[in-house]
């Protein structure tokens, strides 16, 4: 199976009657690091939450791993992990540790299975020596470690992380994105919502643009340097692609990422 | 954002330390109970040496001790200032006042003194227990000792998300400030009080909002209704002879206090 999530036509309406999602259509490869780029208000926290059964289906179909996502979506959790946006919402325990095992426990492990598995999250996302801390006392960026290992710790094959790079300082994103990179390498599905386009081009492999509940487009980051689509979808070209479209007769194909950049740059002193 | 510690000593290494929390929690009830039932000064004044020694001995800064005896002076100095003009006797001190005259009795008097040793000393055994054993572990106890998870749960979310919206109330505070609000003037000024008001009210929505949220989140990680915990205390020789020595200490104080003594000097 080549997508391990697929979603189509799917709807969904608030009580307050406010329409979130209007026919949205996408698919997730297996493997891929996936990003939903999309601005405010787009629908990408409430599609996320549909990712692991929290919302319902109201219309439409979710598929993960090939298994329709209906009323008893509890085995959908084993599958997706998500890291919701502030790590307040998700870290809820007295200390570090107890927080990370939480999700493992209800997985009904014990013993020495429950311990390996925090103490290797733990270690994933650097935190081990801060394991007896109490999560107010540790800083945003800590928490938000703290967030990723407890999701981890239930091993799922796909992780979903709701703006994983808002409020973190620069040196907290690049932790961030090191330790995404990591769970790639070991074959995880990785699924980000952001409007971060400078991150979006240099990490992802796979886009989704969404735009008032619907797909507006798919595919890689060449989508990224779509003048069209991007004024549609209320985003920005990365700073990259904004440089080179200064001097539109120089570059016969706009980068979109700083070693793309630096290629055609190459290119041009030798010419 | 820096936030005070709830169990800053729990860390320290002492046989207080080292004492099984659920032990120590059962054994210092029953001291609890019986500090708080003694009727005599002096035995009230043993029993306050006695746990100020157990202190000590845990390595508890006098100046924690102070301060956490501090906070309930606002509740009970009232009641303590108020009751030796309560009972009648022989009068020790009066005070004229325009209306009437308020006299203090020698009754009154003793009352005053043992109530404020009372609370004194049940404090004290409060602060033993809650200095010298992590928060955590305190709240794993009472799931072992039974307590209804309600309760305790009730207890851990309240002890971890107090902190995130004490954070919040700042947060808010300091917006306000910024745009030059004053915190002054509170109940003179209509725009003082309705900026407030809302305030307080946006809080309220905030917290449910958050609540809502991490309830979602938990869902996520496959919660069910039931919060385990792992890991369990383990129970030696020494933490139940120390939890009988701290029983029998709250027994003989009981006996003394009966008048315990009499009956020891009559018997030979």
């Amino acid at each position: 199976m080549a997508n391990i999530v697929e979603i189509e036509n799917l709807y969904y309406r608030y009580r307050d009657g406010t329409l979130a999602l209007d026919g949205l259509t996408m698919a997730i490869p297996r493997g891929s690091k996936a990003a939903l780029l999309g601005p405010n208000g787009a629908g990408k926290s409430t599609l996320l939450l549909h990712f692991n059964g929290i919302n319902t289906c109201q219309q439409g179909v979710v598929r993960v791993d090939g298994r329709e996502v209906g009323r008893d979506s509890r085995w959908v959790r084993n599958l997706v992990g998500l890291v919701f946006q502030d790590p307040d919402d998700q870290v809820f325990s007295m200390t570090v540790y107890d927080d990370v095992a939480f999700g493992p426990i209800n997985q009904g492990l014990a013993h020495g299975e429950l311990s390996d598995r925090v103490e290797w999250a733990l270690r994933a996302v650097d935190l081990w020596d801060l394991r007896d801390k109490a999560p107010h006392h540790l800083s945003f960026g800590q928490k938000k470690r703290v967030a990723i290992a407890g999701v981890l710790a239930m091993d799922p094959q796909i992780i979903v992380l709701d703006e994983p790079t808002a409020y973190l300082d620069p040196v907290g994103q690049a932790a961030l994105l090191q330790i995404l990179e990591g769970l790639h390498a070991h074959g995880k599905t990785i699924v980000i919502a952001t409007h971060d386009v400078d991150m979006t081009a240099e990490w992802a492999d796979k886009l989704v643009v969404i735009k008032n509940g619907r797909t507006l487009a798919e595919g890689g980051t060449e989508l990224l340097v779509d003048e069209g689509l991007i004024a549609e979808a209320g985003l920005r070209f990365p700073v990259v692609t904004q440089i080179f479209r200064q001097f539109p007769d120089l570059a016969g194909q706009l980068p979109t990422t700083v070693t793309g950049a630096v290629a055609a740059i190459r290119r041009l002193c030798r010419q | 954002m820096e936030h005070f510690h709830l169990d800053e000593f729990a860390r320290l290494n002492s046989p207080i330390h080292r004492f099984d929390p659920r032990a120590k929690i059962l054994s210092c009830l029953v001291l609890l109970f019986i500090v708080a039932n003694l009727a005599r000064p002096v035995t009230l004044g043993v029993a306050i040496a006695v746990i100020l020694l157990l202190l000590k001995l845990a390595r508890i800064p006098v100046g924690l001790i102070a301060r956490r005896l501090a906070w309930v002076l606002p509740f009970t100095g009232g009641l303590i200032l108020v009751l030796p003009f309560t009972r009648t006797g022989t009068a020790v001190l009066t005070v004229p006042l325009p209306m009437v005259s308020l006299t203090a009795t020698a009754d009154g008097l003793s009352a005053a003194v043992t109530m404020a040793l009372r609370i004194v000393g049940a404090l004290l055994v409060v602060t033993l227990v809650m200095t010298t054993t992590r928060f955590n572990d305190f709240l794993r106890a009472l799931s072992d000792l039974k307590v209804p998870r309600v309760f305790v749960q009730l207890l851990s979310f309240t002890t971890r998300y107090m902190f995130v919206l004490w954070d919040e109330l700042r947060r808010m505070n300091r917006a306000r400030q910024s745009r030059a609000f004053p915190n002054r003037g509170f109940a003179s000024r209509r725009h003082t009080r309705m900026t407030l008001g809302h305030s307080i009210g946006l809080l309220f929505i905030r917290s449910y909002e958050r609540g809502e949220r991490v309830y979602l989140a938990m869902l996520s990680r496959s919660y069910g209704g039931e919060i385990r915990t792992c890991g369990h205390f383990r129970l030696f020789g020494r933490d139940v002879a120390g939890a009988l020595g701290i029983v029998a200490l709250g027994i003989m104080l009981f006996i003394l206090d009966k008048g315990g003594w009499t009956w020891l000097i009559s018997w030979k």
